[in-house]
């Protein structure tokens, strides 16, 4: 594991700091993470995270001010996790033992997300919404269809935008999702949506719902929002993390990570 | 046995009635025997665009309703033998027809005629819903704008609900200078959302209106790229393969100078 890591999202910049390295010498590595970074992340005004550790207001600045010196992108706020990972780990081990579960607690999730660790807090239930039930859609959701759900749903096509999905479980889109999706619709804070192409108009979970950022990135994009040329490329998912709707590059880790199946 | 299209799109004003009038025009030059008609019942214009106007004493109600013989409310075009069209009423609204009934109007139509064309009212009601009930397949027609695009998807939704076998588009009006500076959706971005066949693409052209005001369809106009688009789209529909016309050729004195060179 690296002990710094740079994830660049849509709007923002994801910084992970291994908390057991003395700050002084995470430096360096941020520094050389940055300016390695700097073409990628381009110019634009952006948010930045930071996980793993917490900063002290002075870290904070120190880190900025090597953004600022290293790349183009004006960081425009600081966003803190509660909690450092320790105690992220810790929770998650004590719900672990409330479940009565004794399979070994799995191997350390990676720092590099360690909030969807937390999102495993039902562990011990069946935490695949609806899994042993799905319907499967095949052809495109066009504008102002509908498709409505009490099972997780798979859409074998894409969602163009004005095209709606409900579902009572999760969602998935083996296609570009460009139109709105609410998943866990009768409140399941579990159900995810993941999409092959995801830039959809607006994404719901249970109670929270996410609209998508006005991009004024990409020339093209700004057309239907499809070819924006974000950072994450390929399949992502959105979930909730403390109430709040996240979303990320879909990988194995992930799928490892969340215990969904 | 012929066939009925509908040519429709959603959204009013990006060029249904001119597609109708250039396809209608191109099909007949092309040796087929073909009909045009104006659903648009209350707002016809497709007479105006195909210089007819005066000629129309019977139009599409006064079929439905029994007060002419189908004959009689067929106008033949100008110049070309093979082309009539059927307008629509301008005193009635668009609920003076039901699907029914065009229906067993085009199932007529098209024992008599290679093409069956209609022009369908913009909207999603019951003029569209006329002007898609006897078609046998449909050409979308959308300009590279977002709110075209979005309502050229609802009704290819409408379409695939109502189980149409066949649906091609039109991109209109289509600036490849916008496109090349990255201020307007290509043909490649409209077909990559909607996901249906591309039947053609017609660049936006100042000799359209020009045609258009003077009543006589510029299709097949050698010296125009939107007559030379229509045209291909026309050779396509009849199951020809023609290759995507060369937009940008047409830039710059020299490019002129070379393609009329070429061209000999």
């Amino acid at each position: 594991m690296e002990p710094v890591m740079i994830k660049g999202v849509k709007s923002g910049i994801v910084l992970v700091l291994d908390s057991g390295i003395p700050f002084e010498q995470l430096k360096e590595d941020i520094v050389q993470k940055f300016t390695e970074a700097s073409a990628f992340l381009g110019k634009s005004k952006m948010g930045l995270m930071v996980r793993g550790r917490l900063l002290t207001e002075e870290q904070e600045a120190e880190v900025l001010k090597i953004i600022a010196a290293h790349t183009d992108v004006d960081i425009v706020c600081v966003m803190k996790e509660d909690g450092s990972l320790d105690q992220t780990f810790e929770k998650y081990v004590a719900q672990r033992k409330k479940a009565g579960s004794d399979l070994p607690v799995h191997a350390a999730p990676a720092v590099s997300q360690p909030v969807i660790s937390s999102a495993g807090t039902v562990l011990g239930q069946a935490a695949v919404p609806s899994s042993g039930n799905a319907l499967i859609y095949k052809g495109n959701v066009r504008s102002g269809q509908s498709i409505r759900s009490e099972h997780s749903l798979i859409i074998l096509g894409d969602v163009n935008p004005g095209g709606n999905l409900v579902s009572d479980g999760s969602i998935f889109v083996m296609g570009s999702l460009l139109g709105n999706a609410f998943a866990g619709a009768t409140g399941n804070q579990d159900a995810f949506i993941m999409a092959n192409d995801f830039h959809p108009l607006q994404v719901r979970i249970s109670d929270a719902i996410a609209v998508s950022p006005n991009e004024e990135g990409g020339r093209s994009g700004k057309f239907l929002g499809k070819h924006n040329r974000n950072i994450i490329r390929g399949p992502e998912v959105a979930y909730l993390v403390s109430g709040q709707i996240a979303r990320s590059a879909y990988t194995d880790q992930f799928v490892k990570e969340n215990h969904f199946f | 046995m012929g066939e009925v299209i509908v040519i429709t799109s959603g959204k009013g004003g990006v060029g249904k009635t001119t597609t109708t009038a250039n396809v209608g025009t191109g099909l007949s030059m092309l040796n087929k025997k073909v009909v045009l008609v104006d659903t648009d019942i209350g707002l016809r214009n497709l007479d105006v665009v195909l210089g007819l106007e005066n000629r129309i004493v019977y139009n599409l109600v006064d079929i439905v309703e029994g007060n002419c013989k189908l004959k009689q409310a067929m106008i033949k075009n100008k110049d070309n033998d093979n082309l009539y069209l059927i307008a629509a009423a301008q005193q009635r609204d668009k609920t003076s027809v039901t699907p029914e009934q065009m229906k067993k109007l085009t199932q007529e139509l098209k024992a008599e005629f290679d093409y069956v064309i209609i022009d369908c009212p913009a909207g999603i009601e019951q003029g569209f819903k006329n002007a898609i009930a006897g078609a046998d397949r449909a050409i979308i027609v959308t300009t590279p704008e977002v709110s075209a695009v979005r309502d050229a998807d609802r009704i290819i939704g409408l379409l695939e609900a109502d189980e149409m076998k066949q649906t091609q588009l039109v991109v209109n009006r289509l600036r490849p200078d916008m496109v090349k500076r990255g201020d307007m959706m290509s043909a490649d971005d409209v077909v990559d959302v909607l996901r249906v066949d591309l039947l053609g693409i017609v660049p936006d052209d100042e000799d359209v209106v020009v045609a258009t005001n003077r009543g006589e369809p510029l299709v097949g106009d050698s010296k125009s790229l939107a007559g030379q688009a229509y045209m291909n789209v026309c050779r396509r529909i009849t199951g020809e393969q023609v290759p995507f016309l060369d937009l940008e050729a047409k830039k710059g004195l020299f490019g002129t100078i070379a393609s009329v060179f070429k061209k000999k």
